[in-house]
């Protein structure tokens, strides 16, 4: 018991340094961080892994500490331990109609908020390359537009029940800094869909984007022209 | 039995023996933190191809990702701190009134911009070297609010409305004033601060610095390469006093976002009275970073009302769950008791007068 105490005092932290520092710098190379957090969020993950080697550095030349209770202590380093096992497991994973489900409080498009960017009108025979950010968020800059954007779908009867539509939405996932605040941007479908459409499809929608009035906030409604699958981005977030 | 009407213990062979130890009491308590724990790692281990356990290992690798690199500086300046500026410097640079002091600490986030994980580990060293209680809440609540970085996301947030911006840093402000002014009043004469009970001769990871011993010191001389190194060796020791509190606060988080449904908040702050409630409810429970909450609360805009979705920017800040668990690290049980409560008082009281002032036209 003795040494396991010894162990754990003289080489726990080191060791539990060691391992985050080798999660986050696996984590820089390709961005493999952005399945968890914004881009930018790079510079401090490339900061916590210099101070992570600072910590390693002065806690390996450190004098023995006095012994601690070996349960609080094995306890305290399996919980510093514990996001690393998570990180493994969600590192290849994206947000999608299970966070929908949860995160998602209603449509809305966002017409009075702030000064809207004035688009040029686009011919209706070309589409103008949108995203839903910018159908959600600055929707006046796209009314009456045919517009080209990509998302995944989603069915929602209950959607199609109160504004009518197809019942599909497209959505896509925005992140402010990680995973855990993203919110869904989507825009109701209208239109004929074929049958075999499933939910978390990723799809490239063109028709003509309008805004249909409602209370408290807009709908924001794509009457679609056409409907492509698509492969999953190498990102699948927005920002 | 003896004499004295106690049993007569004997072996097989009939031999009268000493009476067995009595039984030692179940350690219930680290019986179920040692089972949470094994669960925590039996979840990916075992479990890691599931949908639920894929989204919540999202979401809890997120939450640790984006706090760790705050909570490291954060670790950093705290030891910083501890070795680069004496309890006597700090004090003659402090204003003298309370009132003052305490006004002037809630600004702190103007000069040192970190969200609530980073700002817990600076306090704790901050608190050592003689900051007093009320000043040292008036940093720990205003600071992740009163900072530029907050204003800027806010208003980034609510496409330029000057009014949030300001609504919320100056109630917040004010709040971080009046609960730390009041915990220095209510906790006048008993401690309030961990260090302070635990005294001078509180065990502690060793420093390194000459001397094996917890309590708050100065490392007044000496070469800057060695004063560096005692300052991460302090660093380090707050990190690991905090992280793990950090780490259970995102697992629970994560865990709320899992399950709770958004659309059910909205249908509670639908009842009369419950906006507030139920939009704070929800602040606690996501324990959102305060440099980007202001996303979430601006997505309510229109659902819930103005005081409502001020209640959520006010409350995430001071209070969540992980908050909760790192305040241990720094507070009394009872002191987290009060703090609590007049966390949850004060903003009640400043999104009452919000939705007052909106109702009065003002």
């Amino acid at each position: 018991m003795n040494a396991i105490r010894f162990y754990l005092g003289r080489y726990g932290r080191p060791l539990l340094y060691l391992a985050w520092f080798i999660a986050l710098a696996g984590l820089l190379p390709g961005g493999a961080y952005e399945a968890f957090l914004r881009p930018e969020f790079g510079i401090l993950l490339g900061a916590a892994v210099v101070v992570l080697l600072g910590f390693l550095a002065v806690d390996m030349g450190r004098p023995p500490t006095p012994p601690k209770p070996i349960f609080g202590e094995t306890i305290r380093v399996l919980i510093l331990a514990l996001p690393l096992a998570y990180l493994s497991v969600g590192r290849g994973v994206a947000l999608d109609s299970g966070a929908f489900e949860t995160r998602w409080t209603g449509p809305a498009g966002a017409t009075a908020a702030g000064a809207p960017q004035a688009a040029p009108a686009a011919p209706e025979t070309t589409a103008r390359e949108a995203d839903l950010v910018g159908l959600c968020w600055n929707s006046d800059a796209y009314e009456g537009q045919t517009v080209a954007v990509e998302g995944m779908l989603r069915h929602e009867p209950d959607v199609a029940a109160r504004y009518g539509g197809n019942g599909w939405l497209l959505y896509r996932f925005v992140i402010s800094c990680c995973a855990a605040d993203a919110q869904p941007a989507a825009v109701m479908l209208t239109g004929e869909m074929a049958t075999n459409w499933t939910d978390d499809a990723w799809v490239r929608a063109t028709g003509r984007f309008t805004l249909r009035p409602d209370q408290p906030r807009p709908v924001p409604i794509l009457e679609l022209g056409a409907l492509d699958p698509m492969q999953k981005p190498r990102n699948p977030y927005l920002y | 039995m003896n004499a004295s009407g106690r049993p007569i213990f004997t072996n097989a062979w009939g031999d009268e023996i000493l009476p067995p130890p009595a039984a030692r009491s179940i350690p219930w308590k680290n019986v179920l933190i040692a089972l949470l724990v094994a669960a925590g790692w039996a979840l990916p281990l075992f479990w890691g191809d599931q949908a639920a356990v894929r989204t919540f290992a999202l979401v809890f690798g997120s939450i640790v990702l984006e706090a760790l690199p705050f909570m490291l500086v954060g670790s950093l300046i705290g030891g910083l701190i501890e070795v680069f500026v004496s309890r006597e410097r700090l004090t003659r640079h402090l204003p003298r009134g309370p009132l003052a002091l305490t006004c002037a600490a809630a600004l702190l986030g103007l000069v040192l911009p970190v969200c609530e994980c980073a700002v817990v580990p600076v306090v704790r060293r901050l608190t050592r070297k003689g900051l007093p209680l009320s000043a040292a809440v008036a940093y720990l609540l205003g600071g992740p609010i009163v900072n530029p970085i907050v204003g800027a996301s806010t208003f980034l947030a609510y496409a330029g409305e000057w009014r949030i911006v300001a609504l919320r840093l100056g109630a917040g402000y004010a709040i971080a004033v009046g609960v730390g002014w009041l915990m220095g009043r209510l906790f006048a004469r008993r401690p309030a601060l961990l260090h302070a009970t635990a005294g001078e001769h509180a065990p502690a990871a060793t420093c390194g610095c000459e001397h094996n011993h917890g309590h708050a010191h100065d490392h007044g001389g000496g070469r800057i390469s060695a004063r560096l190194g005692a300052a991460l060796r302090h660093a380090s020791d707050d990190f690991t006093a905090v992280a793990h509190y950090l780490i259970l606060g995102a697992a629970i988080a994560a865990f709320a976002q899992t399950v709770v449904e958004r659309r059910a908040v909205l249908e509670l702050a639908a009842i009369p009275f419950l906006p507030s409630a139920a939009m704070m409810a929800l602040a606690i429970l996501l324990n959102l970073c305060s440099e980007a909450d202001a996303f979430i609360g601006a997505s309510f805009r229109g659902l819930v009302p103005v005081h409502a979705q001020m209640a959520f920017l006010l409350t995430g800040p001071m209070f969540d769950l992980k908050l909760l668990l790192m305040y241990r690290t720094l507070f009394t049980r009872r002191a987290i008791a009060a703090l609590s409560i007049l966390i949850l008082l004060a903003v009640s009281l400043a999104v009452g007068a919000i939705e007052l002032a909106g109702k009065a036209g003002l």
